[in-house]
């Protein structure tokens, strides 16, 4: 699991610009609790779209709180993460609105139906 | 909603209540507090002495505030009291309520005040369709001097603290007050329920980390707003009544989303059943609104794009692009019973935020917004050219992927029955209805323009006006019903034509994807008996299979169709008929005190000669509030030309005069004024 949620980090660092993003700044940083009572945090900073990941401490704009089950989950696009927020798996503090932006940056559900093609079926 | 409801709101937490300020699960509507899509209160039943108590009046304070002025037994058999009580309620976020026993004798009184108080936990969906059945657990708690009523089902919690500033005897189903009242003396306590969410503090603290307003910003924040409003006069006095009316009920309905930007606030669509965000219902409020409060339109932008769909999710219907259906905050959603996390099942929504975007533009001058949102309307754009075109033919289509809880019909008329064939049939998926043609082919044409006067790219405003005018040429040959002379309500899934006569032909003229020759026949249509009512125009033309006067989408009118169909109407240079349809309307505020319900029936208006309340309609409803705006904005042809706003009126027989001071826009502020020829008096202002 720990595996994933690094992978997607790095996934994230790669891909550099996110044009969905181009409207947010701040910093989030992710308290990501394991069963062994260690906390990983990982620090995503956001500049207008340049998206860039780091593992070092600064001033986050809000914190993200999740265990690590349920977040490799969410970075698989296998949970929700608005629904698990309204559960109270997911803690957000801070600014809301740059929390909710992240969304952005997760991968729908695997295996999703693509409407395009239907297209000339019938 | 039924007349004996009384109901208070802030945001999306209200309270709904009988006359005499009861709620009571078993009441003939819903009636409760109600939060984030939650009931917390379910039972709030006061008695004197064992009686309960009946009203004598009830004052609407504000919207978030009312008196009730009560008497024991039922105030039908009056007669004089030696007591009377005062309930004065407030709703911020939280609840209080001030309950005071006046004894009018000049012996001392004793009596046994007992409230009743229970909690469901209903989720918004679990009454509307009619089956609570928790699977969570329910418990009370007396703690202390605080009646704790509390639900949990996993991590998820929700809970209703009750205290009263007076001791009282609590017990788990309320509370009691032995009390004496001196001669002519009062008694008064305070009691309050918090609305509680994770951690002890109030639901929307505990979601977004931020402290709630106070009721004193509350009531500053109303009264700056409407100071801010345009001022309107005129000799109707139905139209002034709905106008102040409207104008209170839209900054009630106005609710911080917790993505909002800076704490603004956009419409949410309506009680008891649509206080949350509808992307739909915000983008037409805001639209009608413009003219009289252009920032609502501001803050709909913002928060539709940060939830902008990115992905393809079949549960919630949801594809890179799409503007958003619906968003919740209950049960329901929370676990995923429903797919409001948020939903994405509207095909318009996505075109009708270009459209927004560029009308803001063109009455603000807002600049800097629309640069800034040129990323989202770029991708609601191409999503009507993906996603949206399901058949690879140009227009915009919509197939439900999430069959279980998703929305058969994706477009404004969302009901299963809505979108039928003159014989009745319902037709296959996917389903092209005829309105959102147009709302595309304006968000091309709209789209184009900002890309060449903002966003600097020529090449893609002559690639989309391309795509508009093959799309009219198209459309106007494809779903146009020979036969019948007027435009089908939809296409099916084999391109065939789905036959029915609806409103929605006279939803389409505000587009422009009307052919000019033929808006005197669907004008002809929309006045003639099968549609026009001589209230309004009915969503289903008397005649097809399907029609009910009284069936949600096929037969009642809907004022917000109307002042749509209204303003299309004059686009085309139409006046009489769009002031025709505006004075049936303003005509019908009369009925329901200045406060236009989501539907009335369809019935004629000769026959029945007052419009008949659709049995659930909401009230207030967001877009049928805004109609009014746009109505009068469409009487007094009120458009912005550049820098300047033109003003062009002509006014139904009944309007005498009309003038709005006042209206911001990128002019700073101007006057609009009509005047009949035919007016006996001229006013002087």
């Amino acid at each position: 699991m720990a595996d994933t949620i690094a992978a997607f980090f790095d996934g994230l660092q790669r891909g550099g610009h996110n044009r969905y993003l181009e409207e947010v700044s701040g910093v989030i940083r992710f308290d990501v609790d394991g069963d062994d009572n260690a906390t990983d945090r990982w620090f995503l900073e956001i500049k207008n779209g340049d998206v860039g990941v780091s593992r070092e401490d600064r001033e986050p704009d809000c914190v993200i709180r999740v265990d690590r089950a349920l977040f490799g989950e969410i970075v698989a696009g296998r949970a929700n993460m608005y629904a698990a927020w309204l559960r109270n798996r997911v803690v957000f503090e801070g600014n809301t609105r740059l929390a909710r932006s992240f969304e952005f940056a997760l991968p729908g559900p695997p295996g999703a139906h693509d409407p395009r093609q239907d297209r000339g079926r019938r | 909603m039924n007349r004996n409801a009384v109901q208070i709101l802030d945001g999306n937490t209200f309270i709904v209540s009988d006359r005499s300020g009861d709620m009571d699960a078993d009441a003939p509507f819903p009636t409760g507090l109600f939060s984030f899509d939650t009931r917390f209160i379910s039972t709030w039943a006061l008695s004197l002495n064992g009686q309960r108590l009946g009203p004598l009046t009830v004052d609407d304070l504000d919207y978030y505030h009312t008196r009730f002025f009560l008497v024991p037994g039922s105030a039908v058999a009056y007669t004089d009291s030696d007591v009377s009580i005062i309930r004065e309620r407030t709703v911020c976020q939280d609840m209080k309520e001030v309950l005071t026993i006046l004894n009018h004798l000049h012996t001392p009184a004793e009596f046994t005040v007992r409230l009743d108080v229970g909690a469901d936990f209903a989720d918004i969906f679990e009454m509307k369709s009619g089956s609570i059945r928790k699977r969570g657990a329910t418990s009370t708690r007396v703690d202390g001097q605080c009646l704790r009523l509390c639900y949990e089902r996993e991590s998820f919690r929700r809970e209703a603290a009750v205290t009263s500033s007076i001791p009282a005897d609590i017990d788990e189903r309320g509370m009691t007050f032995q009390i004496r009242v001196g001669p002519q003396e009062t008694w008064t306590t305070l009691l309050e329920v918090q609305i509680l969410g994770f951690n002890g503090s109030n639901v929307r603290e505990s979601l977004t980390g931020r402290p709630v307003r106070s009721r004193d910003q509350l009531k500053r924040d109303l009264d700056e707003w409407l100071a801010r409003a345009p001022r309107l006069a005129t000799d109707n006095d139905d139209l002034l009544t709905s106008y102040r009316r409207s104008l209170v009920d839209l900054a009630a309905l106005r609710y911080t989303p917790l993505t909002a930007v800076d704490d603004r606030s956009m419409p949410s669509a309506g009680l008891p059943w649509f206080m949350s965000i509808f992307g739909r219902d915000s983008i037409f409020t805001s639209l009608q609104a413009l003219p009289f409060a252009p920032g609502l339109a501001a803050s709909t932008l913002n928060v539709l794009s940060v939830t902008q769909g990115t992905k393809l999710d079949d549960f919630r219907d949801c594809e890179p692009g799409k503007i958003l259906h619906e968003v919740r905050y209950g049960e329901s959603a929370a676990f995923e019973e429903q797919p409001h996390s948020p939903y994405y099942g509207s095909a318009d929504t996505s075109p009708l935020f270009v459209v927004l975007l560029d009308e803001y533009e063109r009455w603000t001058g807002d600049v800097t917004l629309v640069r800034r949102m040129e990323w989202p309307a770029r991708a609601a754009l191409q999503w009507l050219r993906e996603y949206g075109d399901a058949r690879g033919d140009g227009y915009v289509w919509y197939a439900p992927r999430n069959t279980t809880t998703g929305l058969e019909n994706q477009c404004w008329k969302d009901s299963w029955n809505s979108i039928s064939y003159h014989d009745g049939r319902l037709p296959g998926f996917p389903r092209a209805t005829c309105e959102l043609q147009g709302y595309s082919y304006d968000a091309k044409m709209r789209g184009a323009r900002l890309a060449r006067l903002f966003w600097n790219d020529p090449g893609y405003a002559d690639q989309l006006e391309r795509e508009a005018a093959d799309l009219k040429q198209r459309f106007n040959r494809d779903f146009w019903v020979e036969d019948g002379q007027f435009y089908a309500l939809a296409l099916d899934s084999d391109g065939g034509q789905v036959d029915a006569l609806s409103s929605n032909i006279g939803h389409l003229l505000w587009s422009g994807i009307v052919d000019d020759g033929r808006v005197r026949t669907i004008a002809g249509h929309l006045l003639g008996p099968k549609l026009f009512t001589g209230w309004g125009v009915r969503t289903l033309a008397k005649g097809e299979a399907r029609y009910n006067p009284i069936g949600y989408h096929i037969g009642t009118v809907w004022p917000f169709d109307n002042s749509f169909i209204a303003w299309g109407l004059r686009r085309y240079g139409l006046k009489d008929e769009a002031g025709q349809i505006a004075g049936g309307i303003i005509d019908a505020t009369r009925f329901f005190d200045g406060r236009l319900p989501e539907a009335f029936g369809g019935y004629e208006r000769e026959l029945t000669k007052y419009p008949v309340e659709y049995p659930t309609a909401c009230s207030p409803q967001a877009w049928s509030t805004g109609a009014i705006f746009l109505l009068i904005r469409t009487m007094l042809g009120m458009e912005p030309d550049g820098d300047r706003l033109i003003v062009d009126p002509l006014l139904p027989s009944h309007i005498g005069w009309l003038e709005v001071l006042d209206v911001p826009g990128r002019w700073g502020k101007a006057d609009a004024f009509g005047r009949r020829a035919d007016f006996p008096h001229v006013h002087a202002p």
